[in-house]
This record gives structure tokens, C-alpha cells and sequence, in this order.
């Protein structure tokens, strides 16, 4: 999942981006609401953390901007103005979800899970595919009952690969929901990644989950259906 | 505390008390003096009246003639005792009076005097000897008090300008008006009798005690008509003041409903008494005022807990990561540096707002020192010092202008503090490579402090109006040491303003300015 932060506050946007690489998403950062509406409608964010008072254009601009370019993304709105009218009219502006300052991180990755949930038309937040399993709020993986090992590049991956079940998705579309703009540009990063993960999560006796579809991408499948 | 009702009633009733009581007073000591003048005029007629037949009575029974059918005219009197070779009273003079008989005897004034109950009269003789008495005296006589007078006749016999008492009667006690005159009588017996003339002195009283009585009556008839009307303008007042009251009665309740939910509120009055009228303006206004100043605190509240809030979040995400798996050593650290410059940014702002509310405390009470002399352009010389590098790096050039000698009394710590804030503004906000002008001038008893820059693009054409706002940022950008909270300028305007001086800013046609005025020391 790709998410981008737009937060003027250094130290809480650099406190933030790191709680959410270390919980595996890709994340984009900007400091200026400006550079952030840039950066939202050219790529391809799965969820957008927006501070409401913010140089360039504030949260408000951001968000009519954003709608108005036609683009639905979930967009958390995240701000120590917690009147009523100023939820109002962030809501009706546009954003999915309020989350008021000081928040905790554990409150702030569980309305990012939801939201991400809501992105891929789930409503569980444990995953299942055939004989894998993924449990999004502790993000651990089993396979075939037995625990997985992942790391968070890998998690991510695997848990787009999940939430897309049953779809084939391009090498293009992981690089832009799994990979943010700090990631090396290396041709064949997806594909290497995708190697990582079926040594992890095939196991003798059951039947492979990722198929390859040559010169189209990957899909996640159950065997049983 | 008493009620205004209570208040009114009891003024309006006290004024009209002491008026009825005030005017029924008046009225009875004008009946009072009238009635005593009406008294005194008839004893003085009754005198007048009455003294010829006393001094003729008098005069007669000491010149041993009897009394009794002789009594002769007061004219006769005044004239004299009758001459010897004229016939006494009842001889005939003609044989047509002896044909007719004798004629009836005369009523005698004095006599029936005496008797009557209502005047008490007694006379003296020039030596003090008792002649006559009234019949109610008995055994008891009424003290001499005539003596030392001028006596009156042998002609007029009129008692007026004698001088009137009040008695009592020795007898009965009962109260008495009294006249006091002494009068000249002729020689007994006639001007050739040989004798010498002398003097009657008389005390000729009547009985007040039933004007006395009647006066009583009327007093206490007062008195009980001023405690009935008293009474009855209690009742009515208290009508009247309650009504008269209502529509202040009808105000408090509406302000008893005012708090700072509803400072807008108005105040509606069914026919409000012209008095009230300007009540409720003053009251629109001030509560006016009162809820501006309400929103402007809220909106400060707000703002103040906004800036707190947002490095609260970073302190707080900062320390959950940090704790959220095991760390290293470096990464603990790095935590914990983040952490302090949090607090520090932190601790700043806190520190901005405390003196915000201090310096706002100090200038209300009157109590920032203007005892220091300090000189401009030596303050502003210095306070650059720290900000020259930064300049350089933005390629600003600082272009001076400073009028010689200019000074101004003020605390050269709170100066430095505003020097230092306007600077840092300039520095950090001005457009890049353009001049950073500063003017020192003395301008009409008041020195001015200048310092223009170019504005950034995309500033807002509002900036003039909104520098001061506590909190307000042309460029919303926060920065994590807590520069730029903004409060700086809302800092130096309060100290400018508590230092009797006034900060004002100007930006037009991309030139923005701050300009600080103080009187010259």
C-alpha cells in the first residue's frame, strides 16, 4: 500500500513516516500543501495523511482540488482543529476520516488499516487465500497454519497481492502501490521481491499461490476456487 | 443592600411624610397665632371697653359715693368727677323727670364683670391696695406685674400696646390670657379738691383654656389625618413603584439569562420608559463588545492549544515509535533528540504566550519602567549582529538610515525584544536578494523605527491587517525549534504598546514595513 503524508510539522511527519514503513506501506512525504496536491495527482496513493494548516494551500484547497481532479483516494485528515464545524467541513470537503491531535500511532495505523480496507472492498481484517492467511492489524502471515516470516517490503507485497486476490496485477501497479519514491528504480526489483515470497510461502504439499502471467503481471490465487 | 423599590418607596414616603407632616405643622401654627391674635384684640376691646367704667367705678367709690344706680358714662368719666354745684345722678332736674319717676338704675359694666367666669379682672390702687377683684379670685390674688408701666388716660383710655401674658389663675389654674395696664386718674373730687392725682393698675384676664381645647382637638384631628395619609401614600407608592419598576424588573430577568453563550443577545422591552432607552443601548454595546472580546480569547484559546497541540502529537509519535520494537542505541538517541527540540519549540511558544499575558498585565496596571534612556540606533547596531550571517546567506543587504541621537525610554531588554523579533521576521521572511532597509528618525517629539523588505511572492494582500494576529502566519509553515509560532509580532506590538509607543505595519506594492514609534526621551 502507498500512502502519502502531506504534514508541515518535520518531526511529526518524519514520527509518522517511519511508523508506517515500519508497518509496511510505502510511504511519500511533503511539507507544503502545494507540493502535496503534486504529488497526489500524479501518483497512485492508496491513502492520503493531510494536516489541515499547512503552507502553499491548506487542507481545505487540498482536498477540493483532489476531488475536483476526480480522484477518490481515502484521505485521513489529520489536525489539532477539532471543532465541530471544522470536522464538518473537512468531511464534507472531502476526507474519509478525522483524526484529531495528539493522536497515538496505534489509533492512527488502525484508521489506516480500515481505510486501506475500505480502498479493496473489505470489510475482515484477516485476509485469507486458499491455505494463506494474513492478519492485517498484527500483520502476521501462516501458511497453511504454519507462521510465516516476512519482511516489511515483503509484507506489503504480499498483502497487495492479497487484497487484489484473484486480479492480475501489473508490475507497474506494485511499483506504484508498493514502492514509494525512496525505493531504487532497478528494472527488475518486483520481480525479484515476487521471488522472495514464493520461497516463503510455497510449501510442499499445496498447491503455488502466486501464478505469473508472462509479460502481464502476477496474480494471487486460491487454489481451490 | 436594599432594594431600589425599597429605596424609592421609602424616600418617596420619608419626603411625603415630612412634607404632610411639615405642611400640617404650618398650618396649625397659623390657626394657633390667629386664634391668640383673635384672642389678644378682643381682651385689648374688651379692655378699652371696660377701663372708663373701672376708673369711674374706682374713682367713685373712693370719693365714697355708692355704686349702686349711679353709675355714670365712660364720658363722664374722662372728664372728670362731677363738679359740686351740679345735681348727683338720681336728684330730679325738672318736675317733669320727678312726673316720670325716677329712672331705672343703670347697668353697671364693672359689676358684671366681676362676675362673669370667662374674664377675671382685679384692680390696684396707686398704692398697691387691692380695689377690686373678680368674684372666681375668692381669697386668691394675682401678682402685681404693673408696676413698672406708663400708665395710660386720663384721657384715652385705649389699652393697646400693653403687654399681653399668659396666667394662670391662681385659684383654679386654669389657663388665662392677661392684659396688664396701669391708668391715670384725676384728683378725687375734682381738680379743686385738693387731692392728688393717681394710678389704677389692672390685670384684666379671659379664659383660654377652651381655645386651648379647641387647638388640642385640631392637633390631634392632624396627627391622626397625617398617619392615615401616611399610610394611604405607602400603599399608593408602593403600587406606583412597582409598576414604575416593571420594565426593570423585565431587563434583569433578560440579562439574568445573558452568559457567554448569548453576549449577542437583545434586550426587547414592551414599551421601554425613555429612561431605560440609552440603558439598553449602552448595554447592546457593551455586551458587543463584551462577546468580540469573548470570541477574540476563545479564538486565541484555540490557537494557543492548536500550536501546542501539533508538537504534542510529534512528542508523542516520536516517543511511541521509539518504543514501539526494539531500538538501537543510535536510534534511541535520535529519538530522544527529536524529543528535546520538540519540548524546546515547546517551551517556547509557552514562553511567548506567558509574556503576552504578563506584559498585557504590566501595561494594564501601568507598571513597565520608562526610566532607561537608550539610544536607537546603538540598539538596533547590536541587535543585527546575530542575523548579519543569515542575511548574507539570503543575500539581503542591510541598507541603514539612522537619525543621530535618537532615543527613546523604555527597558532595553523589552527593545532588544523587539528588535530581535522584527529582525528575525525580516531575515526569514524577506524576498531574497533585495534590500532590507532599517530608518531611524526623529519626526514632531517622536522617534520613528523603520524596517522594510520586499515581500515574497504569493504573500497575502492582507498581511498589513493580519501581522499582529496572535498565531497568524503569512507563510503557515511551522518550524520545529518554535520559531515563527506566530507570536513574535503580536509579542512586539503588546511590548511597543505597554512602553507607550505604537507598532503599526504597511505593505503595498510588494514593499512590506514595520514601523515602531515611541516619544523622544
Amino acid at each position: 500500500m502507498r500512502i502519502l503524508v502531506v504534514e508541515d510539522y518535520a518531526p511529526l511527519r518524519h514520527s509518522v513516516v517511519q511508523c508506517l514503513r515500519e508497518a509496511g506501506y510505502a510511504v511519500d512525504e511533503c511539507e507544503r500543501g502545494d507540493d502535496g496536491i503534486s504529488a497526489a495527482l500524479s501518483g497512485a496513493h492508496d491513502l492520503i495523511l493531510l494536516d489541515l494548516m499547512l503552507p502553499g494551500i491548506d487542507g481545505f484547497e487540498f482536498l477540493r482540488q483532489y476531488r475536483a481532479a476526480g480522484r477518490d483516494g481515502h484521505v485521513l485528515v489529520m489536525t489539532a482543529r477539532n471543532a465541530v464545524d471544522d470536522r464538518v467541513r473537512g468531511l464534507d470537503t472531502g476526507a474519509d476520516d478525522y483524526l484529531v491531535k495528539p493522536f497515538a500511532v496505534e489509533e492512527l495505523l488502525a484508521r489506516v488499516r480500515a481505510l486501506l480496507r475500505r480502498e479493496y472492498q473489505r470489510k475482515s481484517p484477516t485476509l485469507r487465500v486458499g491455505h494463506l492467511e494474513l492478519d492485517t492489524r498484527s500483520r502476521e502471515v501462516r501458511v497453511a497454519g504454519a507462521p510465516v516470516e516476512l519482511t516489511a517490503k515483503e509484507y506489503g507485497l504480499l498483502e497487495y497481492l492479497a487484497l487484489r486476490a484473484g486480479e492480475l496485477v501489473s508490475r507497474a501497479d506494485i511499483w506504484e502501490h508498493v514502492y514509494d519514491e525512496r525505493s531504487q528504480t532497478v528494472s527488475n526489483v518486483v520481480d525479484v521481491y515476487i521471488g522472495y515470497l514464493r520461497k516463503k510461502i510455497n510449501v510442499p504439499g499445496h498447491p503455488r499461490l502466486i501464478v505469473t502471467r508472462r509479460g502481464l503481471g502476477y496474480m494471487l490465487v486460491d487454489p481451490g476456487e | 443592600m436594599r432594594s431600589l423599590r425599597a429605596r424609592l418607596i421609602l424616600t418617596l414616603i420619608g419626603c411625603i411624610t415630612l412634607f404632610l407632616a411639615g405642611a400640617g405643622f404650618a398650618f396649625y401654627a397659623f390657626v394657633r397665632v390667629s386664634l391668640r391674635a383673635e384672642h389678644d384684640r378682643a381682651l385689648i376691646l374688651a379692655t378699652d371697653a371696660a377701663a372708663p367704667h373701672i376708673v369711674l367705678h374706682v374713682c367713685d367709690a373712693l370719693s365714697g359715693e355708692s355704686m349702686e344706680g349711679e353709675q355714670r358714662g365712660p364720658d363722664e368719666a374722662r372728664d372728670g368727677p362731677r363738679p359740686a354745684d351740679r345735681p348727683a345722678h338720681g336728684e330730679p332736674e325738672r318736675w317733669d323727670e320727678v312726673a316720670r319717676g325716677p329712672p331705672p338704675p343703670r347697668p353697671n359694666p364693672v359689676r358684671e364683670l366681676l362676675e362673669r367666669d370667662d374674664f377675671v379682672l382685679q384692680v390696684w390702687g396707686t398704692d398697691g391696695t387691692p380695689l377690686l377683684a373678680s368674684a372666681s379670685l375668692g381669697d386668691t390674688s394675682f401678682e402685681r406685674l404693673g408696676r413698672g408701666l406708663e400708665p395710660f388716660g386720663p384721657i384715652d383710655f385705649s389699652a393697646s400696646g400693653a403687654p399681653l401674658l399668659d396666667l394662670q389663675h391662681p385659684r383654679s389654674g386654669a389657663p388665662l390670657r392677661a392684659i396688664v395696664a396701669r391708668f391715670s386718674i384725676p384728683p378725687l373730687g375734682g381738680a379743686a379738691s385738693g387731692t392728688e392725682p393717681g394710678t389704677l393698675e389692672l390685670i384684666l384676664a379671659s379664659d383660654t383654656s377652651q381655645t386651648l381645647a379647641t387647638l388640642a382637638r385640631l392637633r390631634n384631628l392632624m396627627i391622626l389625618a397625617w398617619l392615615v395619609s401616611s399610610l394611604g401614600c405607602a400603599a399608593i407608592l408602593a403600587v406606583a413603584v412597582q409598576r414604575g419598576l416593571r420594565p426593570l424588573g423585565a431587563l434583569s430577568e433578560q440579562l439574568r439569562e445573558v452568559d457567554e453563550q448569548r453576549l449577542g443577545r437583545r434586550f426587547e422591552l414592551a414599551a421601554p420608559p425613555l429612561e431605560l432607552v440609552p440603558v439598553i443601548d449602552q448595554l447592546h454595546a457593551s455586551f458587543g463588545r463584551l462577546g468580540a472580546a469573548f470570541e477574540r480569547e476563545q479564538a486565541f484559546s484555540a490557537d494557543a492549544a492548536h500550536e501546542l497541540l501539533t508538537p504534542l502529537t510529534g512528542l508523542r509519535s516520536t516517543l511511541e515509535l521509539a518504543l514501539a520494537r526494539p531500538r538501537s542505541g543510535e536510534e534511541l538517541r535520535s529519538a530522544a533528540q527529536t524529543c528535546l527540540e520538540i519540548t524546546c519549540a515547546m517551551q517556547a511558544i509557552v514562553g511567548d504566550l506567558f509574556d503576552l499575558a504578563r506584559l498585557g498585565a504590566l501595561a494594564r496596571a501601568g507598571e513597565v519602567g520608562t526610566e532607561q534612556r537608550v539610544e536607537l540606533a546603538g540598539a538596533l547596531a547590536q541587535a543585527w549582529v546575530p542575523w548579519a550571517q543569515r542575511a548574507r546567506e539570503r543575500g539581503l543587504e542591510f541598507v541603514s538610515d539612522f537619525a543621530p541621537g535618537a532615543a527613546v525610554r523604555l527597558p532595553a531588554s523589552l527593545l532588544e525584544r523587539v528588535l530581535a523579533n522584527v529582525l528575525e521576521n525580516a531575515v526569514d521572511y524577506a524576498d531574497p536578494g533585495g534590500p532590507l532597509l532599517a530608518t531611524i528618525r526623529a519626526l514632531d517629539g517622536r522617534v520613528e523605527l523603520e524596517l522594510s523588505n520586499r515581500a515574497p511572492a504569493g504573500t497575502p494582500d492582507d498581511l498589513a491587517q493580519r501581522a499582529f494576529e496572535a498565531f497568524w502566519r503569512a507563510d503557515k509553515a511551522r518550524s520545529a525549534n518554535g520559531r515563527h509560532a506566530g507570536l513574535g509580532l503580536a509579542l512586539c506590538r503588546r511590548i511597543v504598546g505597554a512602553t507607550g509607543g505604537q507598532l503599526t505595519a504597511r505593505y503595498a506594492d510588494g514593499q512590506f514595513a514595520l514601523c515602531a514609534s515611541w516619544p523622544e526621551a
